[in-house]
């Protein structure tokens, strides 16, 4: 029995030892194939420096696989950020320049490729659609080919000093009217099957973009349509005063007509003749798309709009940050888009830019019983410590702001960005002050369940480490006897809850608006779809014209569904908030608008209407000798690559 | 047997008719497809004017006996996010899911050898190893062992590309290495596992004491004898392992960017495209019924006394 039970014994240890050697094998060889993790050099996003022909200095230097090695970007971002505002903010002589802007055309010289003349880049999805008309063509990464590759709009803004430029179709611009621009186009030009670029072409793409149906840019300009002036001049006409219209327009697709109305819907979703620098050669559904350099591409003085220097080009993506950083390691791709902080410095050469949204929650303002009592809101905001969350979550990587534009909008200053700062205790009093402590609520046993429940309703894998992120804040705010907790929705169901405020009241009858339910949302229950209240809903909003027009239009309008805010406390000399947005958007650029602009983003602030903790930073992995910078959009453009060797 | 098998195909229409509705159902009522069609920042008349241009403002009922009437004619639509025939979109990325199931499947087929190997000295040296490795593979993530794969194989050893697809062709080949040897192990221990205990389970029976005592060598008592009666579960368990390989290995095609139904279906629903789901899933079913009805058939030839008469 003895020497049974010695056996049994012996052969249940072998058994544990045998399984524990396989487990030890295993992690051996997961541990040293993986990159060791590094220190994550705490720089600031990077930025582009003032003058593009400087762009490869002061950014982020190739980093090799090499721990130590830290990509020079500037230490301070703040500092990068504040060249940038005093550039970007219009002056009065700045902006009728700008308004007036004639660059002087530049002879076009011949396109000279490199040696390396394929490149390879890595998305993170494939693009649902080809067509620049179409609504799947949006503006994301996986899209850029549609939209901003093979597609050249009227403007672009030069990621170094946020001023508007024109490409490759547009010789200047003048306003008009207050509701009209002139735009004088450049003679040569043409699509990529030949059709000529003129005004009557352009006419055709404004019309679109103009269409409510349309989508697209009709979410930064609004109702606005084309109008012949002679072969070579177009005018804009906007519905309503558009003092912006040429920042805007950088959201102005163009196709050749003649094509797109002989096209089959097949064909329209599959291609895009444009005058982009590049043009469609085919699209491998859920392989790759390949695109080859449009030679016959016009450049111009911008940047942005110089001949392509690489042949051909392959879209492809990958779902996996870490399969797309191996993609650059094993040197299948040149570029690829959010590799993630966690491979930095595995790829042999990794930048950092803004993405120009900024991460933030949208605070149910008028529905939820505690969050439309500022005191709650501001103490909300004291109560989240975004510095620590930073640096513990993303390295020191992300910089915490106060606003839900990002630096260099019009409108946006020192006062109104500023962080809201960590304060608990003056949080706690806030909190008492507004009444949210029930009285069965125990600060000693801090028995937070007893008070009204505040969610933040979030989607899965929006940012990275969103999720963690909003879990900290929770907790904070629970030490506080919050009742907080984070539900992560699904995709359509946080949709809904982003599209379930008050413009959802407007109705359209017979083409006419009416307006008078959505100035009474308060008054009413919270609307379909979501139909209750969201609390506070997480968004990253994107604002690439950098004036706060589209924010106050799209996140404090009483006529947006996207807006918890409707009239909320007065606007500016005596109108309400809804006027004052009016009276802004339609004020020319200037030291007015800006003015004007600056008191609504301060109001937004202080009101503490949303809480936004920080613009969005992009990390793209490059192959060593590929030369590009970040834009602070994540728009891409490919002939701003290429190969050094 | 042609009875049986008529019966089958009409239980098969009526089944996949009833998943066909409650598909529909399932898409419209849980949530709006033009609301995620449409940008984030999209104003409500640019949704409206999307909900009319699909068709979607229609009454529930009056589109739902379109769906039926456009699915008994085979046309399932074109994809609302897409806008291309949703039927060519299956079509186009069927082949590269069968070929990649087909693949890690036959694999995995190596299990049985392996517990066969173990079920002839049960709790032998090899019978341990074989089960330790089994369970081992069954636990590893899929997910985990792609990623590691790729970081071991290709960008430490460079010996395969990371990802990827080139085709089925002899220049894509080398492609499909990485996919199948992420999704085999599972099915590799599991035909291990099952063919090691259906096997021990025989081995126990009279009939081998028998056959052992009149002198037959032990091999031929094992693959003719044993083999054959435990091969009732296998086939079982391979059926069902193919049949889950058809409906897509999502994750094994997210991360090696292999153009499946997998993923052009996960992306379907999140959309609520409901043309690409109706079209993968009518598809799938399809495929899983016709493997069924093989794995029924093989029945008959293993075992002579079942029979469908």
């Amino acid at each position: 029995m003895r020497e049974t039970h010695t056996t049994i014994r012996w052969s249940h240890w072998r058994r544990w030892l045998a399984t524990s050697a396989v487990l030890l094998t295993l992690f051996a060889v997961a541990c040293g194939a993986s990159t060791p993790p590094t220190a994550v050099p705490a720089a600031a996003p990077a930025a582009a420096p003032a003058e593009p022909a400087a762009a490869a200095a002061p950014a982020a230097e190739p980093a090799m696989a090499q721990p130590t090695a830290a990509p020079a970007v500037p230490a301070d971002a703040r500092a990068l950020t504040e060249t940038r505002q005093f550039q970007s903010t219009p002056t009065p002589e700045a902006a009728m320049a700008a308004a007036t802007a004639t660059p002087a055309p530049t002879p076009t010289p011949g396109t000279v490729f490199t040696a390396k003349d394929t490149i390879y880049l890595v998305t993170q999805e494939e693009p649902v659609s080809l067509g620049t008309f179409s609504d799947g063509c949006s503006g994301n990464v996986p899209s850029m080919i549609c939209e901003e590759i093979a597609s050249d709009p009227f403007t672009w803004i030069d990621s170094t000093n946020f001023e508007v430029v024109p490409l490759s179709g547009v010789e200047s611009w003048s306003q008009v009217d207050p509701d009209r621009w002139r735009f004088k186009l450049r003679d040569g030009v043409t699509f990529h099957n030949g059709e000529p670029w003129n005004a009557a072409a352009a006419k055709f793409g404004l019309d679109w973009s103009g269409d409510p149906t349309s989508g697209g840019g009709y979410g930064f300009h609004g109702p606005i349509s084309g109008e012949v002036v002679d072969n070579l001049t177009v005018d804009v006409v906007c519905e309503v005063a558009c003092p912006i219209f040429p920042r805007t327009a950088i959201f102005s697709p163009f196709q050749a007509p003649e094509w797109y109305q002989n096209a089959s819907d097949d064909e329209r979703e599959r291609n895009t003749i444009g005058t982009g620098p590049y043009k469609v050669v085919e699209w491998r559904p859920g392989v790759e798309v390949e695109i080859e350099a449009f030679e016959d591409y016009v450049p111009n003085t911008a940047f942005d709009a110089q001949a392509p220097s690489i042949k051909r080009a392959f879209q492809v993506w990958r779902g996996e940050s870490l399969v797309r950083a191996a993609m650059i390691q094993a040197e299948e791709a040149d570029w690829a888009v959010d590799i993630g902080f966690e491979n930095l410095e595995a790829v042999p050469q990794a930048k950092t830019g803004t993405n120009n949204e900024v991460f933030t929650l949208v605070a149910d303002n008028i529905w939820h019983p505690e969050l439309s009592k500022k005191g709650v809101r501001e103490a909300l905001a004291l109560g989240v410590d975004c510095q620590l969350l930073m640096e513990t979550l993303y390295d020191g990587l992300q910089e915490c702001i106060g606003n839900i534009s990002q630096w260099g909008t019009v409108g946006i200053n020192e006062s109104n960005y500023a962080d809201y700062g960590y304060d608990p205790d003056r949080a706690r009093a806030l909190l008492a002050e507004a009444g949210y402590y029930k009285d069965n609520y125990d600060s000693a046993d801090n028995n937070f369940d007893v008070n009204e429940e505040i969610r933040i309703h979030t989607r899965a894998a929006r940012v990275y480490r969103g999720l963690e992120m909003f879990e900290s804040v929770v907790a904070g705010w629970r030490e506080l006897g919050v009742n907080a907790h984070v539900v992560v929705l699904e995709p359509n169901r946080a949709r809904e809850a982003r599209r379930s405020g008050c413009g959802k009241f407007v109705t359209t009858t017979d083409g006419v608006k009416d307006t008078t339910q959505a100035l009474a949302c308060a008054e009413q229950d919270p609307p379909a779809p979501f139909g209750s209240t969201t609390h506070y809903y997480e968004t990253a909003t994107s604002n690439e014209a950098l004036d706060m027009q589209r924010q106050l239009f799209l996140r404090n309008s009483c006529f947006n569904v996207n807006s918890r805010v409707c009239n909320l406390v007065p606007g500016f000399d005596g109108l309400t908030f809804e006027e004052s947005i009016n009276d802004a958007v339609a004020t020319p650029l200037g030291p007015e608008r800006t003015r004007k602009m600056e008191h609504l983003a301060q109001i937004i602030h202080d009101e503490n209407w949303f809480l936004p903790f920080f613009v969005s930073v992009q990390v793209y992995g490059m192959a060593a000798n590929l030369e590009w910078e970040p834009r602070y959009d994540p728009r891409i453009r490919v002939n701003t690559m290429r190969f050094t060797q | 047997m042609r009875n049986y098998m008529i019966r089958r195909i009409g239980h098969s229409i009526f089944i996949v008719a009833g998943l066909m509705g409650l598909l529909f159902l399932a898409i419209n009522v849980l949530g709006d497809p033009v609301e995620l069609m449409a940008d984030e920042d999209a104003s409500q008349e640019t949704i409206d004017a999307l909900r009319e241009k699909f068709g979607l403002n229609r009454p529930l009922h009056i589109r739902f006996a379109d769906f039926y009437w456009d699915l008994a004619r085979g046309d399932f639509g074109k994809s609302l996010r897409h806008r291309i025939d949703a039927r060519d979109m299956i079509v186009d990325r069927l082949p590269n899911t069968a070929a990649l199931a087909i693949v890690a499947w036959v694999i995995g087929m190596f299990g049985i050898p392996l517990g066969m190997l173990a079920a002839r000295r049960p709790r032998g040296f090899v019978d341990r190893i074989v089960n330790i490795l089994s369970f081992a593979v069954i636990s590893i993530p899929q997910f985990w062992l792609a990623l590691m794969l790729i970081l071991l194989v290709s960008v430490q050893l460079d010996l395969l590309p990371t990802s990827g697809f080139k085709g089925l062709g002899p220049e894509g080949w080398k492609y499909m290495i990485l996919p199948a040897m992420a999704l085999s192990p599972l099915v590799m221990g599991r035909n291990a596992q099952i063919t090691r205990s259906t096997m021990i389970e025989e081995i126990a029976k009279q009939y081998v004491a028998t056959a052992r005592s009149k002198g037959l060598a032990e091999t031929a008592i094992l693959y003719g004898h044993v083999l054959k009666n435990a091969s009732i579960s296998i086939v079982t368990l391979m059926g069902d392992e193919l049949a889950g390989f058809m409906n897509g290995s999502t994750v094994v095609e997210i991360i090696f960017g292999w153009p499946g139904i997998g993923k052009l279906l996960i992306d379907g629903i999140n959309a609520r495209d409901l043309p690409v789901v109706t079209s993968s899933v009518f598809v799938i079913a399809l495929m899983v019924m016709v493997i069924n009805l093989a794995v029924d058939l093989i029945y008959t030839w293993l075992d002579p006394r079942i029979s469908y008469s």
